[in-house]
């Protein structure tokens, strides 16, 4: 084990990933600095895959103690410890809706009570509702796609994270996401009888031009 | 620069981009694209605009942060980690000269222990053949 001389010597708060990763194997305090570094962000991938804080809490622990439990085994092979992180968290969300054989809506107004609160309440009430259909749509996208969303939107990582993150390159990341808003814009066309109402409540006007945006991004 | 010099998915990516790093703005997309975009462009944009927002940043208690952190801290995984482990995390250098280091003693051991054996065979091939000359 690492004396307390060592540890005292180590400034963990200047130290990159890689050197605490090395340090973490038998230093809980290089542990606790990752930690530090990643908890919110792992709780608000998992937050938005699983819609309650309670399950989100749960699968953050189960993060953080098997990345603990293995961290002797991470080598940084062109991954980096924060892309190995939420590669862990995909695995145990995909495992968790497994297990539930259900996707779970995202109660919005656990968080966009605070912003909608200066709204006037018809106003208020609009904007959650549209702001639920888009989540509910995203919701049902295939995994990767909400996996680039949040990781773009939410977690706000850049292009060459995400790719390390979902093991695909930089422009096939771009591909996938304007595939993505192509196939969530033809979603919230389909979903509904009211789909033309719904795209004029969220600004957006209607337009068959999709099929022909998808069959170019197709060729590319 | 006109959208047509870029394809649809670079402006797109740039576009979020901009969003999440909080540069976006209506002049900075005139700049960098022109006034001029195809409605069904615009229409994507503003579906962006609209995941971002629908997206926002929550927060974790400070009671669950602050628990699990010590509930990790607290963990006892010493007995999980074996020699071999704990090699795979030495630098490189010191992995290649450790292993010079194991390699020498392991060949010094296997010749000393080899010795009389080796001594025996080479004396009986020796006798072997000056019998037959």
């Amino acid at each position: 084990m690492t004396g307390v001389n060592d540890q005292l010597a180590r400034d963990y708060m200047n130290a990159e990933d890689a050197q605490l990763v090395v340090w973490a194997v038998d230093d809980s305090a290089a542990f606790g600095e990752l930690y530090t570094r990643y908890v919110r962000k792992i709780y608000n991938y998992v937050y938005y895959r699983t819609g309650n804080h309670q399950d989100a809490e749960d699968l953050t622990s189960r993060v953080f103690f098997r990345a603990l439990g293995h961290i002797h085994r991470y080598t940084d092979r062109g991954v980096p410890f924060s892309a190995w992180l939420y590669r862990i968290a995909h695995n145990l969300v995909a495992n968790w809706h497994r297990d539930r054989g259900r996707r779970t809506m995202v109660p919005l107004d656990d968080y966009l009570a605070s912003d909608m609160s200066s709204a006037a309440p018809e106003t208020a009430a609009e904007n959650l509702e549209e702001a639920d259909r888009l989540l509910e749509s995203i919701q049902q996208l295939p995994e990767d796609r909400q996996q680039l969303l949040l990781l773009k939107f939410v977690e706000r990582l850049s292009n060459a994270e995400i790719g390390a993150i979902m093991n695909r390159t930089e422009g096939a990341i771009k591909s996938l996401y304007h595939r993505t808003l192509l196939v969530l814009r033809s979603n919230l066309e389909q979903d509904g009888d009211s789909s033309q109402d719904r795209w004029r409540r969220l600004g957006l006007g209607r337009s068959n031009w999709h099929d022909d945006q998808e069959d170019q991004v197709n060729q590319e | 620069m006109s959208l047509f010099n870029r394809p649809v998915r670079e402006l797109l990516m740039a576009h979020a981009e901009a969003l999440v790093t909080g540069a976006f703005s209506r002049d900075w997309l005139a700049t960098h694209y022109g006034d001029q975009l195809p409605d069904q462009v615009e229409e994507l944009l503003e579906l962006a605009e609209r995941i971002n927002q629908a997206l926002p940043e929550v927060s974790p208690s400070e009671d669950f942060v602050a628990n699990l952190r010590y509930q990790l801290c607290e963990a006892d995984i010493s007995g999980a980690f074996t020699l071999l482990d704990r090699v795979r995390h030495l630098p490189p250098r010191t992995q290649i000269a450790a292993g010079i280091g194991v390699g020498g003693v392991a060949s010094v051991v296997v010749l000393y222990a080899s010795r009389r054996p080796l001594l025996d065979f080479l004396g009986n091939w020796r006798s072997r053949r000056t019998e037959v000359a």
